[in-house]
């Protein structure tokens, strides 16, 4: 047998001509779609797949506030617990901070009795929270009857303020606002009391030993809100 | 185990098939056609082409030298691509069918591939002549063609030495194609994980010359698999239409696992992008990934072996075996690190299981190391000399070669440490 030694004797040969000619008839039409595709249908997905985009992150707040009242014996402490199922059931979102007003006033009705001498005090555990942030007032006291304030952020770096955020995507950054941990648990305000007794205590008749303390709390809700920024 | 070690196993043994396959080429003393004797040659080269690109791209860009990482594995993968090129003008059905054609074709390669380097020296890494896939146009396109020439032969169809010519094509193109191939749906679903696949990205043009090289290769694998389902239906179903079809259904699994996703990693997909969910880079793991490192050269092992490409005899027996060992010890624990990433198991267990599995490796090695190098298939040297010129070689044209690659890869590795040290930017 005669050895051709031309390309070309083994493309117009006949089973390998047709061969060649459905491959490079497929190929044509598969290339076309696929730059069409490629130019036309996806030509802005593409161009932007590496584009950072970026976000205007919101928040919407709803603040839950309500108050009760503990009554406590003299030299004696006792707990008041406040968690996420103390708020109404509109309530929504993840918990941001939680606010507590104490507040009493001296209610033996004796002649010149002087204010109790009332400690308050929330210890960093219980609830998940921001236990670490400077800003939190986790204790106080007085003897004056003055209302007391006290402050625990609970989730981190959040401050209600809207701000824009580069890169990631929107689930990413409605994830970072969405960590329900933050908030679960239970909060304890210890309250403690020591009674000043009146200048008339010698008395048998004068009686004080107890203080009715208010506690005003107000738990502020926020959810996220992520706009794109990009057009 | 992440990625990064795959690729680290994947450039192991890479290498290892390289190298020995090198020395038993070298040590080979029975006649081999020339083609096939080359095909050897070139197939080896581009598997320690492959072990330095994913040796050096294991260590990641995390690190003071990351050019070198880049260059390296750029050039790397570029002569890669410059041997699979040749590979397919010469085997199985040589293309290049005298001294002069072959002559030209290494002219015209190693011209292109040179050009390719300096483009990405000068110029910068994404430059459109860069980041042509012409590994998987050309010889998807040669690979293709003659799968569908010697698979339909009329009068040839129980013929095992022209369906083994069809064979051999198909395991080369799903050797060199097949990650690709696990995302085919995506090119006709209009999918981002399809069409987002660069090389480095940056620019438009180049994008959709890599990207226009992955729709080639599934438009090739699309044809064979028409075809091998044609052959079913017609009871002409072989081993390899399996494999055929095993990689298409994986692909279509695929784009239920990876519609949604945004940015794919670079290159054929074989990493996950940045925004998987952990499932979809568990899944690109275990497909794409592990084909890309781990069946790549278990492919090119079975190829060199089973049709003739190293001839194995009492001299050089033992280097193969120790080959085919190393192979498959390797790929064996890197599959059941794989493994034991996506199952909790204790450290104790895995040891106990990858000891286990190495026996039986070992063991089925034994066996089918054998079988693999006993009866090796001829192609049809007598019956259609048409296709199979008989070309007279110089020993020394063949060292010329092995020197010529080598000479490549150092002057490549050479050249990425001068731009590394040269503080060049890539991409500018």
């Amino acid at each position: 047998m005669t050895q051709d030694e031309t390309l070309w004797s083994l493309i117009k040969e006949e089973d390998s001509g047709r061969s060649f000619a459905i491959l490079v008839s497929i190929l044509f039409l598969g290339l076309m779609f696929h730059a069409y595709s490629f130019f036309v249908l996806k030509e802005d997905d593409i161009r932007n797949k590496n584009s950072i985009s970026n976000y205007a992150i919101m928040f919407d707040e709803q603040i839950e506030q309500n108050s009760d009242s503990v009554l406590v014996g003299d030299g004696e402490t006792n707990e008041f617990t406040l968690s996420r199922q103390d708020a109404s059931a509109d309530a929504f979102g993840m918990i941001a901070k939680i606010s507590m007003t104490i507040s009493y006033t001296e209610t033996s009705g004796e002649l010149l009795d002087p204010c109790d001498e009332v400690m308050v005090n929330i210890p960093p555990n219980g609830m998940v929270a921001d236990w670490e942030n400077e800003e939190n007032i986790l204790a106080d006291s007085n003897d004056n009857c003055e209302d007391m304030n006290l402050l625990v952020f609970v989730y981190p770096d959040y401050d209600g303020q809207a701000y824009n955020a580069s890169g990631e995507s929107e689930d990413h950054w409605i994830e970072v606002w969405s960590d329900e941990t933050f908030g679960s648990g239970m909060l304890t305000l210890q309250i403690s009391v020591d009674v000043n007794d009146p200048p008339s205590s010698t008395l048998p008749t004068v009686n004080d030993e107890n203080e009715e303390i208010q506690v005003n709390w107000s738990i502020t809700f926020f959810e996220p809100n992520v706009a794109s920024l990009d057009t | 185990m992440a990625v990064d070690g795959l690729l680290a196993v994947g450039g192991i043994l890479s290498l290892a098939l390289g190298i020995s396959g090198l020395l038993l080429v070298r040590q080979s003393l029975q006649e081999i056609i020339w083609n096939k004797k080359f095909g050897a040659q070139l197939l080896c080269w581009s598997f320690v082409c492959k072990g330095v690109a994913n040796g050096v791209r294991s260590v990641g860009y995390e690190v003071d030298a990351w050019r070198f990482v880049l260059y390296s594995g750029h050039f790397a993968d570029q002569i890669f691509a410059g041997c699979m090129v040749l590979l397919a003008l010469i085997f199985p059905v040589p293309l290049l069918r005298n001294k002069r054609q072959f002559k030209f074709g290494v002219i015209a390669v190693i011209t292109y591939t040179f050009l390719s380097m300096i483009s990405a020296v000068f110029l910068n890494v994404n430059t459109p002549l860069a980041g042509l896939g012409d590994a998987y146009i050309v010889c998807g396109f040669i690979w293709a063609t003659v799968y569908l020439k010697f698979r339909f032969m009329k009068g040839h169809e129980d013929d095992k030495e022209i369906q083994g010519v069809a064979d051999v094509a198909i395991l080369l193109f799903i050797m060199v194609i097949g990650h690709i191939l696990f995302r085919w749906v995506g090119l006709f679903a209009l999918s981002d994980y399809f069409y987002f696949m660069d090389i480095y990205g940056g620019n438009y043009t180049t994008d959709y010359l890599w990207s226009m090289g992955l729709a080639s290769a599934v438009i090739f694998g699309l044809v064979i698999c028409l075809g091998e389902l044609l052959q079913l239906i017609r009871g002409n179903i072989r081993a390899t239409s399996y494999v055929v079809f095993t990689y298409m259904l994986i692909g279509m699994v695929g784009h239920i696992v990876l519609s949604g996703t945004g940015n794919s990693g670079s290159g054929g997909g074989t990493s996950a992008g940045s925004d998987y969910s952990p499932f979809q880079e568990i899944w690109t793991q275990i497909t794409s990934a592990v084909h890309f490192t781990m069946m790549r050269p278990i492919i090119g092992l079975f190829v060199l072996f089973r049709y003739g490409l190293i001839r194995i005899s009492e001299d050089n027996q033992q280097v193969g075996k120790t080959m085919s060992i190393v192979l498959i010890v390797v790929a064996t624990s890197a599959l059941l690190e794989i493994v034991q990433s996506l199952m909790p198991i204790t450290e104790m267990l895995s040891a106990g299981i990858l000891g286990i599995a190495i026996a039986f490796g070992i063991g089925w090695e034994e066996r089918s190391f054998q079988s693999l190098i006993s009866d090796p298939i001829r192609f049809p040297l007598r019956k259609k000399g048409t296709y199979f010129p008989e070309v007279v070689f110089e020993r020394t044209n063949f060292i010329t070669l092995d020197k010529a690659v080598s000479a490549a890869i150092l002057f490549s590795l050479a050249l990425s440490y001068i731009l590394y040290m040269s503080n060049v930017n890539p991409f500018e």
